[in-house]
């Protein structure tokens, strides 16, 4: 499947209207979601998935088979996701046991090399609705790295959807031990007051994003890739909509000297 | 024409009539096709006004074949003028007219009353009309065909009068009391200071003695990213400038890096 988008920052204070905006355009009220994100860390050499006890029964088999080539070629992040509710599962003392849970795994490649356009277009693999997925990849050499909270309002208009998101970091343990990396995500959520923005100044992510099924299609893939340019020029008073550096997406292990950021 | 032993004067008023009347049957079958076709529905008045056509339909179809009636109170246009003639003349088929070959066609031109499902129509119609106008119902039709019912257009002249007399005295409000005030409503909960007026001169020096009181409740928020949007207006385009102030905060290209790969990676 072949992912396309857009993105633009939206300042918090801007928020309400864009939302406002995008509810009149899309007529639908947002929906408000918030995912707990767990980040596995493949080995140091790429290795395809070769342990396949815990996924042997998915409806989704050929997801995986596509996700072990694509891990014979290079080693990846990916990412977990489960939906948790801001009321239910904050500052509450129950446990989350991720085996047990439903949810969703997320690969994305780095994007393909556009010049000069907004559009990022990438290949990526969403496996949803499976248990046991942290037995999975740690079966098969990943290792749990971090995890965030990212808080997101979506809405769709036929089949382009825009998203707003807003990540959120979980505060220490304890305040001596600082940012130390922990081997396992955490039992239970702090409230949700206590998370730790990533963005001091709480600004939004806002991505208008298009799916590709069969990315086998150049034609399809061009086709949505206009059509979300028409969005762009459809919304370009409103947002300003970036072309972002490829290798800001980049989810490979051992990736090319990262580009020096300031900040 | 001989045969007919018409004069000059009523062949034309039976051609007069007859053009009139197939006048009336096209309008009455794009009104038809219009009220068909049109989508959403035409509003209520131009179905009542093809309702009424109708009617006057049937009613025309009826007076025409029974033209010795009271024709000067029928209320049909199309016939009074004629009515003297038509009190007069029996119309009959022409002797070389082929009255075998086009029995059908005679017989519906001869008819004395009007066909069964038009006069259930008819009946319909009345019945509608006297429900509109309860108490000219007795005049039956007559007269209707320029003025409709009475209750309802009394109903709706009183809508519009209240109507216009809002908005007038709205207007004299507005006009006495609000069309100098510079800032809106909303604005002036805001605090007028917030208000971006594109000005670098205070708007405030001109209408010093109504701020005064809103002053106090406004605050005294000097810091100009405090700028309050105002809903109803598009939010500008960011300028250039404005987006370097971006760095307060990550960088957009941090925030998706960390959402890509759950760590800052700043070397």
């Amino acid at each position: 499947m072949k992912e396309l988008f857009l993105t633009a920052s939206v300042k918090d204070s801007d928020f309400a209207m864009a939302c406002a905006v995008l509810q009149g355009l899309t007529w639908m009220t947002a929906r408000h979601a918030v995912h707990r994100i767990l980040f596995f860390h493949g080995q140091p050499q790429p290795k395809p998935l070769k342990v396949t006890r815990a996924f042997q029964q998915s409806r989704f088999l050929q997801l995986w088979k596509d996700l072990s080539s694509q891990l014979s070629r290079s080693s990846y992040v990916i990412q977990l996701a489960y939906e948790v509710g801001p009321d239910r599962d904050f500052g509450k003392e129950t446990n989350m046991e991720f085996n047990a849970l439903p949810g969703t795994l997320r690969w994305t490649d780095l994007p393909d090399p556009l010049r000069d356009t907004p559009v990022t277009q990438r290949k990526k693999i969403e496996i949803p609705e499976q248990s046991s997925l942290p037995t999975a990849l740690t079966d098969n050499g990943f290792q749990y790295k971090n995890e965030m909270i990212q808080e997101s309002y979506s809405f769709v208009r036929e089949n382009v959807e825009f998203v707003f998101s807003r990540y959120y970091r979980l505060p220490p343990l304890d305040e001596q031990s600082g940012e130390q990396a922990e081997d396992r995500p955490r039992a239970a959520l702090p409230p949700w007051a206590d998370l730790r923005p990533v963005d001091p100044a709480q600004k939004w992510v806002l991505n208008v994003k298009l799916n590709v099924v069969d990315d086998s299609q150049p034609e399809k893939v061009k086709k949505a890739n206009s059509e979300l340019l028409a969005v762009k020029a459809e919304l370009e008073k409103i947002f300003d909509f970036k072309a972002v550096d490829r290798r800001v997406f980049d989810t490979r292990i051992a990736p090319p000297p990262a580009i020096p950021v300031r900040g | 024409m001989a045969s007919l032993n018409l004069t000059q004067d009523e062949f034309r008023a039976i051609e007069q009539t007859r053009q009139r009347l197939s006048q009336i049957s096209s309008s009455i079958a794009s009104l038809k096709s219009d009220v068909f076709i049109s989508n959403p529905l035409p509003n209520l008045y131009v179905l009542l006004l093809w309702l009424l056509t109708q009617m006057l339909m049937n009613i025309a179809v009826e007076n025409h074949f029974k033209p010795t009636q009271k024709s000067s109170k029928s209320l049909i246009s199309v016939t009074s003028p004629a009515a003297e003639i038509f009190s007069r003349i029996a119309v009959h088929p022409s002797t070389n007219y082929p009255g075998r070959t086009q029995e059908m066609v005679l017989q519906r031109l001869l008819r004395k009353k009007p066909e069964p499902d038009i006069a259930t129509s008819m009946d319909e119609g009345r019945n509608l009309v006297a429900a509109l106008t309860p108490h000219s119902a007795s005049q039956g039709l007559t007269g209707t065909s320029t003025s409709p019912a009475k209750g309802p257009e009394e109903e709706l002249e009183s809508i519009w009068n209240s109507v216009r007399d809002f908005c007038e005295e709205r207007m004299r409000d507005y006009v006495i009391n609000e069309g100098d005030d510079m800032f809106t409503e909303e604005e002036r909960e805001r605090g007028i200071e917030n208000v971006r007026t594109g000005l670098r001169r205070s708007l405030e020096d001109d209408e010093e003695e109504e701020d005064e009181e809103e002053e106090g409740a406004g605050g005294a928020n000097e810091d100009e990213d405090d700028d309050v949007m105002i809903i109803d207006r598009p939010p500008p385009p960011p300028a250039p400038s404005v987006s370097t102030q971006e760095v307060e905060g990550a960088l957009l290209e941090n925030i998706m890096r960390f959402a890509a790969r759950g760590e800052f990676v700043t070397r």
